[in-house]
């Protein structure tokens, strides 16, 4: 599904990514730990195609395709899916408007046309209800006065809605109170198939009790300095990352 | 100010144009006298230059061409024809008046739904009569594109609205250009005591060069309702010079909002006098303007008495070369106690090429007010950008997206809900977003 070689990137002459390899089978859940400054985000940017950032080196293939020469939204359409650590609020776009139109335009880019008005509000109701995703939510302009748990709510809405091949979720942990993170995780583990991989980035153990990964990565100063199963995970919240920042420091 | 001699070919163009056309314009003997002062004056003056301060952005010396003739009258079944091009607002069933190349004509207008409440009356008509009197607010005396006005109107509508009259549809007043030249408008809209009533204007015109010079004086007694739409959607080659007076009673709300659409150069004016107690006037607007236009909205509130509150709030978007001028100026003399007067103008530039222009002025002489103003001009949110995207929105797509994002929250500002669903139809359409 995603193989990342030897990636190397840069914003502003910072180096922040200096050689992940990685690769997601389909199906998989992948969790990538690490303390801050680590490089997690700018993976997952660098991976939807922010254009912030400069890829100095190295390749990420998407079911056999050069991410790195399609655009964001191309990726998107092609099945890639970040679900952002800080949602934006974009005021006067409605939040109905944006998922009609996101969905729409990946259909007609993937050649599956438009879906009509009617059978689009099906599947949004349905999902929203899942999600607790209130209809004055879907009224209301993108994300615009949204709580924390509203805008993480509304991300997986999106996902959900679209149904991506690779779900990225960035911090999707962050903000949330344990009755929001519930919601949250029955909403991604719905999505849970076969085909689908599952790329989940955070701090925390806490989050992999409810999105249990298959692979735990450990990532610091921009490479993966330990991979290992969910084990790792409850490893990493007893001790600390002290081992390998203290490691990779000496 | 030094008076600079007329000099250029469209200021001669203009001044043999005004004498050319004396003796076929209409009006009674005190009228004629009325236009011979302003065409003296703008013997002396010509058109303004960018020294002139109220014209700094816009060099109407330039915009003006070398080759001025009046429009010529349009044969009933043309006009007809184009005038069915000209809905520009299909969203909203209205009365309408219509007037071709600046001549009211009743044959075209619809107003079969008018009632009793409503009266019109041609300005062409009422100047024979030596019935129509020019009595501008004292802060659009002296006013360039008015005193041009005066000096060639040819025609428009009186429209009276009774007292108490609760008017359900719109009405609109078209205008419509065919075929270049020349034209000169000025419509009146007296609005009785307590009455309530939407008016849409419109300005449409074809591919030809023209220059239209309209002008609107709104009066607006006391406790009454005025909600004002104006969209202008100008030919490619259309100069307009439009200016808006209003005199508002006490208790009176008065909403007024500007599009600006197209037209190769616009200059949108508008001098509100507040003249009773107790009134709010809320003046908006959004411009679009791209290619190589130029957009410019121009108001001076005037506060005059006390306890009265406005606001002016403009967004502009800018492309390719475009330029856009907002000047604003509100005046809160030293009688207009408890004022509370709010401006803002906001640009958005999608081009390295655009410019904005944008002068907010607040000139004070009372000293328990409330007076603000504000002035931004950005680009697109990068951020916000890569979040459509990133949902598969196309580059172009998302770009739309936040510019109808952008001009939404102006349209929000407007209370009638015909009115909104007018403007959203508009720029859905004209950004390619229309379902």
């Amino acid at each position: 599904m995603l193989e990342i070689k030897n990636l190397h990137a840069e914003v502003e002459g910072n180096k922040i990514l200096r050689g992940i390899n990685l690769t997601i089978n389909p199906g998989e859940i992948h969790a990538i730990m690490g303390p801050n400054g680590s490089g997690k985000s700018t993976l997952s940017y660098v991976l939807a195609g922010k254009e912030d950032y400069e890829i100095t080196e190295g390749e990420i293939l998407f079911n056999g395709e050069n991410v790195l020469e399609m655009e964001i939204d191309e990726r998107a359409a092609a099945g890639l899916f970040l679900a952002m650590q800080y949602p934006i609020e974009i005021p006067g776009v409605a939040n109905m408007t944006f998922l009609k139109t996101a969905l729409n335009a990946q259909r007609v880019a993937r050649g599956e046309g438009e879906l009509k008005t009617p059978d689009f509000m099906k599947k949004v109701k349905e999902l929203s209800a899942k999600l607790n995703v209130t209809q004055e939510m879907l009224r209301r302009p993108l994300n615009v006065g949204f709580s924390g748990g509203e805008k993480k709510r509304n991300e997986i809405l999106q996902m959900a809605l679209l149904e991506p091949k690779l779900c990225i979720l960035d911090e999707t942990d962050s903000g949330l109170d344990i009755d929001a993170l519930r919601i949250v995780s029955e909403g991604v583990n719905a999505l849970k198939s076969p085909e689908r991989s599952m790329l989940v980035i955070t701090h925390y153990q806490r989050l992999l009790n409810y999105i249990v990964p298959d692979v735990v990565h450990v990532m610091y100063k921009g490479q993966i300095v330990k991979t290992g199963d969910k084990s790792l995970a409850l490893e990493l919240e007893e001790k600390g990352y002290a081992e390998f920042t203290g490691e990779v420091a000496a | 100010m030094t008076t600079p001699a007329i000099k250029t070919a469209a200021d001669k163009a203009l001044a043999s144009l005004i004498e050319s056309a004396k003796g076929a314009l209409p009006g009674n003997e005190s009228f004629a006298s009325l236009r011979s002062a302003a065409a003296s004056a703008f013997e002396e003056n010509g058109l303004p230059t960018r020294r002139v301060e109220e014209w700094k952005y816009s060099d109407l010396k330039k915009a003006m061409p070398a080759d001025l003739a009046l429009a010529q009258p349009v044969d009933s079944a043309l006009a007809k024809q184009q005038l069915s091009g000209a809905d520009i607002i299909k969203a909203v069933e209205t009365c309408r008046l219509v007037l071709v190349n600046g001549i009211y004509s009743a044959e075209l207008s619809d107003l079969a739904d008018l009632g009793d409440a409503i009266s019109v009356r041609s300005v062409a008509e009422a100047l024979q009569a030596g019935e129509f009197q020019l009595d501008d607010p004292a802060i659009a005396q002296g006013d360039i594109a008015l005193s041009l006005n005066t000096a060639l109107l040819q025609d428009g509508v009186i429209v009276e609205i009774a007292a108490g009259a609760e008017i359900d549809k719109p009405l609109e007043i078209r205008h419509i250009m065919i075929g270049g030249g020349m034209a000169t408008v000025r419509n009146r809209v007296v609005i009785g005591k307590g009455s309530k009533v939407g008016v849409i204007e419109t300005f449409t015109g074809d591919e030809a060069a023209y220059q239209l010079n309209t002008a609107i004086d709104y009066r607006v007694a006391d406790d009454a309702k005025l909600n004002v739409l104006r969209i202008i959607n100008e030919g490619d080659n259309g100069l307009h010079l439009g200016s808006t007076t209003a005199t508002v009673g006490g208790h009176v709300h008065f909403e007024h909002f500007t599009l600006s659409a197209s037209g190769k150069f616009v200059r949108s004016q508008s001098f509100v006098a507040m003249l009773g107690e107790y009134s709010d006037a809320d003046l908006f607007g959004a411009s679009l303007v791209n290619g190589s236009r130029h957009s410019d909205i121009t108001l001076k509130m005037d506060h005059a008495v006390p306890n009265c509150n406005s606001k002016e709030q403009y967004r502009t978007v800018l492309d390719d070369k475009a330029v856009g001028v907002f000047q604003g100026q509100i005046i809160v003399r030293q009688y207009a106690q408890k004022t509370d007067a709010k401006m803002m103008s906001q640009a958005l530039l999608l081009s390295e090429d655009a410019s904005f222009n944008n002068k907010p002025e607040l000139e004070i002489y009372a000293d328990d007010v409330v007076c603000g103003h504000g002035a931004t001009c950005g680009e697109l949110d990068e951020d916000l950008l890569f979040y459509l995207r990133a949902r598969g929105i196309s580059k172009d797509l998302a770009k739309k997206m936040l510019v109808m994002a952008f001009l939404a929250e102006a349209i929000e500002n407007v209370s009638d809900d015909r009115f909104v669903e007018a403007l959203e139809a508009y720029i859905l359409d004209r950004l390619g977003l229309a379902d």
